[in-house]
């Protein structure tokens, strides 16, 4: 095994898409799993993975974005669990109702938190969301609706 | 949050920016416990490309969490993370030593193993799942043929007796075959086996569990003082925007397959985006006869629906169950303060469309 620092023996393309991308990733997927930690792993794997067949990819970032949610899908059993256990309040970003929001945001479950960040955050098509999410457009309409719902109370 | 938003727009907006501002600072978010008493230690550290061999390539980026959170909650939020996923790359992919943690320590099957616990034998490997240095349960692993995953997980969760809930887990990736969840309230042991034959069991605290038991997972006894949120205000499912939901009448709109819940006094149409999304029931009764209503309706649903028990509704939500027919789904829901709801949407499996 052979350890290398980024940048120094790795392809330039790939050091620097690494280097561009990795934080929107992270954020991309934190705002995904809700969780920071998490995210870091999702991100590695994704590049992990990509690595290999880096000279077949034609939109980098278009790539590593749906790569990001595919992985982060696979992790639906986890996520579950982590939403089940103790949320404590989180300053996150300083101010207080982006945190207060973000906090209500990560109780939501998975796939609607998902449905509005792909909405929301990446402004996809519902039918793009139903083919990453793997499920029918109403379903993503549905998703939309509940995590809606279920903020607009939790805020009021 | 003392703010009251009138519109989608509104939430949208504020969503918008809350997304706009998390994303923004996730690569750097930091724990600063001095101020707060529950932030992530996210101390990215260099990122590391680990080659393993000419062909394999996998980076790494060593972060570490240094010192547990404060906040216990915190630290049992995230155990899972820590252990290996069906659907995480296989070894073979990656080299676990490359991407490893730290804090996974293999070793063997030890005392402290809780004897409730029907303990899986057959397994090639058990490892102590770790969060932050903190203990957080078991987890065992083996490596089989696919003809045969399935088999032992069934021929495994048929060891747990009556005093077990049996739940299948209905949110996994298709790869997965066989994944159930078992609970006394004490422990939950989660069973997966996949279509390429792997096999695992995951051993942690019951979400349920209230009470810490000395002597076992002994270094995780903080991470495991503090229950579950218990919320007396989560109504499941849809309290609406009332501001777009029309009224409409039920013998009309409702899928003629779906048993009409008649008892109830009124119907709305749930609507996103101008688009009909379903029909909610919503009645508020008493207390005391909320669940009897919710059992009774759910009797109704004849064979060609499944019936599956919701858990991870708010404790307040007495009764959470949803029938689907793979054509339509139907929630239903009872809570200890008497509200009974019944949603009927599209099914995740199949193409029903409401009207609208």
């Amino acid at each position: 095994m052979i350890r290398l620092d980024v940048g120094d023996e790795l392809p330039d393309e790939v050091s620097d898409i690494y280097a561009q991308h990795r934080g929107q990733l992270i954020g991309l997927a934190t705002l995904l799993t809700g969780s920071r930690a998490t995210a870091e792993e999702v991100v590695q794997d994704v590049f992990a993975a990509a690595i290999p067949r880096w000279g077949t990819i034609d939109n980098a970032e278009h790539y590593l974005k749906r790569s990001v949610v595919n992985r982060v899908r696979s992790l639906g059993r986890r996520e579950l669990r982590t939403r089940a256990l103790p949320r404590a309040r989180e300053a996150v970003t300083g101010e207080p109702q982006v945190d207060e929001s973000w906090r209500l945001l990560r109780r939501l479950p998975a796939r609607q938190r998902a449905v509005l960040v792909l909405r929301i955050h990446l402004d996809l098509p519902d039918h793009e969301i139903a083919e990453l999410l793997d499920c029918p457009e109403p379903t993503v309409r549905s998703l939309a609706f509940r995590a809606l719902a279920s903020l607009r109370k939790d805020l009021q | 949050m003392n703010q009251t938003l009138k519109s989608d727009e509104e939430l949208i907006a504020l969503l918008e920016h809350t997304m706009r501002r998390v994303a923004q600072a996730a690569p750097t978010m930091r724990f600063d416990d001095a101020h707060h008493d529950n932030r992530w230690m996210a101390t990215a550290a260099a990122a590391v490309l680990v080659v393993a061999g000419a062909t394999r390539a996998a980076i790494v980026v060593s972060s570490r969490h240094d010192s547990a959170p404060v906040d216990t909650s915190a630290v049992a939020s995230e155990p899972t993370s820590q252990g290996s996923s069906p659907t995480s790359p296989t070894p073979d992919t990656v080299d676990p030593s490359a991407i490893g943690s730290p804090t996974v320590t293999v070793i063997g099957v030890t005392d402290d193993f809780p004897s409730v616990v029907p303990r899986p034998d057959t397994f090639d490997t058990m490892r102590i799942m770790n969060w932050d240095n903190l203990a957080v349960g078991w987890e065992f692993n083996a490596q089989g043929e696919p003809t045969n995953s399935v088999e032992r997980c069934t021929s495994y969760v048929s060891s747990f007796g009556d005093s077990w809930t049996s739940t299948a887990k209905t949110d996994e990736a298709p790869s997965v075959l066989y994944a159930r969840l078992l609970d006394d309230t004490e422990w939950q042991v989660g069973v997966y086996c996949t279509e390429d034959g792997a096999y695992l069991v995951q051993v942690m605290r019951s979400p349920n569990y209230v009470e810490p038991t000395v002597g076992t997972l002994a270094q995780n006894e903080s991470a495991e003082s503090d229950p579950s949120p218990t919320t007396d205000t989560v109504q499941p499912g849809l309290p609406a925007g009332a501001s777009n939901i029309a009224p409409e009448t039920i013998p009309d709109v409702v899928p003629a397959l779906v048993p009409k819940p008649d008892t109830f006094g009124s119907m709305t149409k749930m609507m996103f985006d101008d688009v009909a999304v379903g029909w909610e029931f919503l009645e508020q009764g008493e207390a005391t006869s909320s669940v009897e209503r919710c059992t009774q309706y759910g009797a109704s649903f004849d064979d060609s629906w499944t019936s599956t028990a919701k858990t991870d509704e708010a404790p307040s939500v007495l009764y959470a169950r949803l029938f689907d027919n793979n054509e339509w789904r139907v929630g239903v829901y009872c809570t200890e303060d008497g509200a009974y709801l019944v949603q009927v949407m599209a099914s995740p499996n199949g193409a029903g469309t409401p009207g609208g």
